[in-house]
């Protein structure tokens, strides 16, 4: 049987290497390989040596020449190593670009590893990693960013994350990817709109036919003003005239979008291109016009206010033509370029979330935007309530409400409050904040203060939503309540939760999704980037990218996921539970169980000694007669307590235990016990 | 060969089940492939795209893929299987035989450093193409550093031996598709 993980391109036996050692035999068969690269590697083997003979390989010779230009020393393993950490890195910090001949490795191979890797930062391709890993740990990332020269659409689309990844290249603020509001990026204007041009509009290129519906507004609008210029008409005719011409917005707005795509339409719509200057006109309108008789209706009002509406629309058309293809491509992060949004009639600042979020983010009438809520715990909190629900309130005394408990609060209680700042967004995240009535993207409506009520404070709670970030509903004293999406982002930058959950993320999109993390080795990360951003947020960025490049996990070929590679400083490993659960154990029940001799139930959960026997490894635990308990029983009480609702027998005792390590904990205890159990039965 | 190959396919098909604990490496996906091997071997403005390689349209999802619409993006058909197997090899092989056709009339864009190397590995099966630099330079060129040196020297010998007297056409390409399949290459590290 071969060695997992050595080359093997066909069956041999007793081959010898170019080196001298023994060439790896490999007979094939399931026992040969550990995982699923192996069997990859075994298709690949099968492929590639489908059509071989047994030949042996001759002696080589060197042709002179190309041997000055080698491009690494083949007797050196720790240069092939440290290239292939270059290679990685340079893959990792531009934006998927390894090394390439432009590049000079054996000039890099001189520096040290941190220098190695601020040059690659300080590359313009960087912003490319930090917007594909913002995009990462908004739970949006695409395949690709660019396409050739220019960058895919859907990378403008969560204008934070731009936000965020051109201020770490200019030596700004990282931490802007949590202001939920912000700029808006509108992605260059597509060749293509969503349907092609058609009767009149025939022929014409996309460029041709925006122009050609922007000329229509101008000139509905136009022809509305001439009429009120000049000899004074009668009120009452005006009045009428600038009514109908109000009531055909819908129109002309349907009109003007068909020289665009749904994502750019979906823009318009929310920053209210067109029907934001109507609206301000139907306001002079209504003033004028409503009840007045005839002579007292102020004509050049109306004028002046079809004449603002119709500037402010020159104007953003203006911006928007600063987006054609012909005008703006960017060839790097850095050039992206904010939309004017002082163009527009009031959209101050653009809601983050883009075209694909507000489809994927969808609310109804019903949910009361807890897919919202579900959302922003988990991508800005690392708080997956779907994958761990978290701890209910404090046990109840009665049956229902113990039932209710289990059943539903333990989610509501963290979501709803969460789902309250969203609480004026329907559909597509439509602000609806002032208006009456609210619309949902399932298409139903409902009467706005009615719907909010149910994030109304009962009276005396000194407070007037119950709104918020709720860290447990079994001890509310951490809860950051407040009101609006601009009280969100600043809970979110202040929450040492989501700037762990930067770091997690981060290790997660430079390593693997899956693998394993010491919750130690992350909190020793966590408080150096925390340290670090409030200094300079995109400082801490770059410095948390380089320690996680120089981590072992970040090094290994061959990752275990569910082995822990790097530890916080101090700590050894052999002598301490397994990673996955020895932080939980630190932070949680090492406070009472630190001795076997005089700690709470004769058990030191710090420890991880020989089992009676041997073969396995447990925690000291004493019974009544001073004797060590066996793993099977210790594994048993530990997840018997941790399950158990009495508040007398649940474990933290009187304290609080976060949901996810709590299920981390309990299944780690049951799987131990599955498996002494089956190596019991063998 | 399709013998072997469908073993192959039996062998990975039965994998997942077995070694559920420790699947944690996945394809890297088509994209970030085509990415890597353009920016070794393609000048910078004329990128490779393996998708144009897929033997029918909408096949790229299929071999690990971060692309949705509508919904959070979660990293699918990355864990091999027998399926997104087959596509892989049948994309690379389309891959492998224009790098090998290259030989003669260029079939894809090259840098000039590349199609150097190229040209000395498309003089074999002359002494001068088995030279050690030469082969180790085309391995590079392709595979970069992600492998072990072990993978080269067995991909090394086995076509210095296998393929001692094929043409250049055929062993180029079954030069390329070999690392283009390792699993160092397919695979996200």
């Amino acid at each position: 049987m071969g060695t997992a993980g050595e080359p093997c391109y066909r069956e041999m036996q007793g081959s010898v290497r170019a080196d001298g050692r023994r060439f790896v035999t490999c007979g094939g068969g399931r026992g040969l390989f550990g995982s699923a690269r192996r069997w990859a590697l075994a298709a690949a083997a099968a492929l590639g040596a489908a059509s071989a003979s047994l030949t042996p390989a001759p002696a080589q010779q060197r042709s002179a020449g190309i041997e000055d230009a080698r491009p690494f020393p083949t007797a050196n393993p720790d240069g092939w190593a440290k290239r292939r950490w270059i290679e990685k890195t340079a893959r990792l910090l531009r934006g998927g670009e390894g090394l390439g001949p432009d590049d000079d490795v054996d000039s890099l191979m001189t520096l040290p590893e941190d220098e190695i890797a601020r040059r690659f930062m300080r590359d313009a391709r960087f912003g490319d990693m930090v917007l594909d890993f913002n995009l990462f740990m908004l739970g949006f990332k695409p395949d690709r960013l660019r396409n050739g020269s220019g960058y895919e659409r859907t990378a403008f689309d969560f204008s934070n994350a731009i936000a965020s990844a051109q201020a770490v290249l200019a030596g700004g603020d990282y931490l802007k990817l949590f202001d939920l509001r912000g700029p808006l990026y509108l992605a260059p204007l597509s060749d293509e709109p969503e349907d092609p041009p058609a009767g009149a509009d025939a022929g014409l290129t996309s460029p041709q036919l925006r122009l050609k519906v922007m000329a229509e507004v101008r000139a509905a609008f136009a022809a509305v003003i001439a009429r009120g210029k000049g000899a004074r008409p009668n009120g009452d005719w005006y009045c009428s005239l600038v009514g109908k011409f109000l009531e055909r917005r819908d129109d002309i707005a349907s009109r003007f979008v068909r020289a665009f795509n749904d994502a750019e339409v979906f823009v318009f719509t929310r920053v209210q291109l067109i029907q934001g200057p109507f609206a301000a006109v139907a306001s002079v309108h209504a003033e004028e016009c409503d009840g007045q008789p005839e002579q007292w209706v102020e004509i050049p009002l109306i004028v002046g206010a079809l004449e603002t509406a119709l500037y402010r629309l020159d104007r953003a058309f203006a911006e928007i033509l600063k987006h054609e293809p012909a005008a703006y491509r960017p060839r790097s992060l850095a050039e992206f370029r904010p939309f004017d949004l002082t163009a527009l009639i009031d959209t101050h600042a653009w809601l983050a979330f883009g075209h694909e979020q507000s489809i994927a983010l969808g609310n109804s009438s019903t949910n009361f935007n807890r897919k919202r809520a579900a959302y922003v715990l988990k991508r800005f909190f690392c708080d997956d309530i779907v994958a761990s629900p978290p701890e209910p309130p404090a046990p109840a005394r009665s049956h229902a409400q113990a039932k209710a408990e289990n059943t539903c609060i333990a989610c509501h209680a963290k979501l709803d409050p969460m789902a309250g700042f969203f609480r004026g967004h329907g559909a597509y995240f439509f602000d609806y904040g002032r208006m009456s009535a609210i619309v949902f993207d399932d298409l139903s409506t409902a009467e706005r203060t009615k719907y909010e009520a149910a994030w109304r404070a009962q009276p005396g709670a000194n407070r007037e939503w119950n709104v918020g970030y709720v860290r447990s509903a079994a001890t509310p004293d951490g809860t950051a309540f407040g009101n609006t999406v601009e009280d969100l982002s600043r809970i979110i930058r202040a929450a040492p939760e989501a700037k762990r959950c930067v770091v997690r993320r981060l290790f997660e999109y430079m390593v693997a999704p899956d693998q394993m993390i010491d919750s130690g080795w992350l909190d020793h990360l966590t408080q150096a980037f925390e340290r670090e951003a409030a200094v300079d947020s995109g400082e801490a960025f770059r410095n948390a990218v380089l320690r996680i490049a120089q981590s072992r996990a970040y090094r290994e070929r061959d990752l275990a996921p569910r082995q822990c590679y790097d530890f916080a400083p101090g700590t050894n490993p052999g002598d301490a539970p397994p990673c996955r659960i020895a932080h939980v154990l630190k932070k949680n029940c090492m406070s009472c169980h630190d001795s076997a001799q005089d700690g709470d139930g004769n058990l030191d959960l710090g420890r991880w000694i020989a089992a009676p026997g041997g073969r396995e490894r447990t925690f000291p635990h004493l019974d009544k007669f001073w004797d060590q308990v066996r793993p099977e029983e210790t594994l048993a009480k530990i997840a018997e307590r941790l399950a158990a609702r009495d508040p007398e027998l649940r474990m933290p005792k009187n304290r609080l235990m976060r949901a996810d390590e709590r299920d981390e904990l309990m299944q780690w205890a049951q799987q131990e016990l599955v498996r002494l159990r089956q190596r019991g039965e063998r | 060969m399709r013998r072997l190959f469908a073993l192959a396919l039996f062998v990975m098909a039965a994998a997942p089940a077995a070694q559920a604990e420790v699947l944690s490496s996945q394809f890297k996906g088509l994209a970030a492939a085509s990415r890597e091997i353009s920016r070794r071997i393609a000048p910078g403005d004329s990128p490779i795209e393996l998708g144009k390689y897929l033997p029918a349209e909408d096949l790229e999802r299929l071999l690990g893929s971060w692309a949705g619409f509508g919904n959070e993006h979660n990293f699918r058909n990355g864990v091999p299987n027998a399926l997104n197997m087959v596509i892989w090899h049948a994309t690379l092989s389309r891959f492998a035989a224009a790098v090998g056709e290259s030989c003669a009339t260029p079939r894809l864009p090259m840098q000039a450093r590349f199609r150097a190397t190229l040209k000395k590995v498309c003089a074999w099966p002359a002494e001068s193409a088995r030279d050690e630099a030469v082969l180790q330079a085309f391995w590079l060129a392709l595979m970069g550093y992600q492998a072990p040196e072990a993978e080269y020297a067995a991909w090394r010998d086995f076509f210095r031996s296998a393929y001692a007297a094929k043409p250049a056409a055929e062993t180029v390409a079954a030069m390329t598709l070999a690392i283009a399949m390792n699993p160092y290459f397919l695979l996200h590290q």
